[in-house]
């Protein structure tokens, strides 16, 4: 079953399958898995959303390529909109801004201007 | 490749990432008869009166490894279409300068915005093809092809000639 809701301005793909252990609900490409050992059968979702929430709206921006860091805009404790750029990689000689996925505060910058970075290394996180 | 014309626009690369948020078959064109704040790479001011070609390319997603393949490319392209068209030798300060008898007639840049899985991909070409005069600033820098040959360029026909080229190419860059 796959469905869609939307809370606030955030929108969150809910898939849910029958495992043989009990039910694999996957949130925004998050796996959750709810074992049969588990008494409750059923779950609300404020049951299901509340205690997870922090991990929930937290958001890693990693690097979808190798490269060097090449300008941050961004501060610690800043708040972002959507669509901003947020850094820049110089890969291959070209310019890729990375953009914030969601409006947000960020949480943490883990990398530094001039530093040599991987491919999926985490750079910035976004509450 | 579909070609959307303007007369004036602040720069083509900013049209053309406002433009990327609809939904058009890509690649698409934006053209400008003249912007008013062209840029270059690293955003540099790129002087773009009217009589130049100044275009930029909404381009399929490429892989981000070979996005500076494709620039390379598009330089090498470019200087085979001046070079078919008029018979001079242009050289190619890699990756995105184009030089006509030590002053620079062009450029190419590449500019890749990424939120989350999405990407987008410009590519800014700028050509001095019919620029009659440079500022004094860069009268020492920048050439046009009508200034060092005295040969009007039809802009429109050199566009096709270049897309033509860049179709070329795309479908091996274009990820499967």
């Amino acid at each position: 079953m796959e469905f869609e809701i939307e809370l606030g301005q955030e929108k969150f793909k809910i898939e849910i399958t029958e495992t043989k252990e009990g039910a694999k609900i996957k949130v925004n490409e998050k796996e959750f898995l709810f074992g049969e050992k588990d008494e409750r059968k059923s779950y609300s979702f404020s049951q299901f959303f509340i205690p997870q929430k922090e991990l929930f709206y937290q958001e890693k921006i990693v690097s979808p390529i190798p490269g060097e860091i090449s300008e941050i805009f961004v501060k610690e404790k800043e708040e972002v909109k959507k669509g901003q750029t947020l850094l820049t990689i110089l890969a291959m000689k070209t310019e890729n801004e990375i953009l914030a996925p969601k409006d947000g505060v960020v949480e943490k910058i883990l990398v530094k201007k001039g530093e040599k970075i991987q491919k999926a290394q985490e750079l910035i996180i976004i509450k | 490749m579909k070609v959307l014309e303007f007369d004036v626009l602040e720069s083509t690369q900013e049209k053309a990432f406002e433009l990327a948020k609809e939904n058009f078959n890509l690649p698409t064109v934006i053209l400008a008869k003249k912007q008013k704040r062209g840029v270059g790479r690293k955003g540099d001011f790129w002087w773009s009166p009217e009589g130049g070609l100044w275009f930029s390319i909404i381009l399929p997603k490429i892989l981000p490894e070979k996005l500076e393949i494709f620039t390379n490319l598009l330089s090498f392209l470019i200087a085979k279409v001046i070079f078919e068209e008029t018979g001079e030798k242009i050289y190619i300060k890699f990756p995105n300068d184009l030089y006509l008898n030590g002053k620079k007639i062009g450029g190419v840049m590449l500019q890749n915005k990424i939120c989350s899985k999405n990407q987008v991909s410009v590519a800014g070409i700028g050509i001095n093809t019919n620029v009659k005069d440079f500022p004094e600033n860069l009268k020492d820098k920048a050439t046009s092809i009508f200034l060092e040959t005295k040969k009007e360029i039809d802009n429109k026909k050199f566009l096709e000639k270049i897309l033509k080229e860049i179709e070329k190419i795309l479908s091996w860059f274009q990820e499967k």
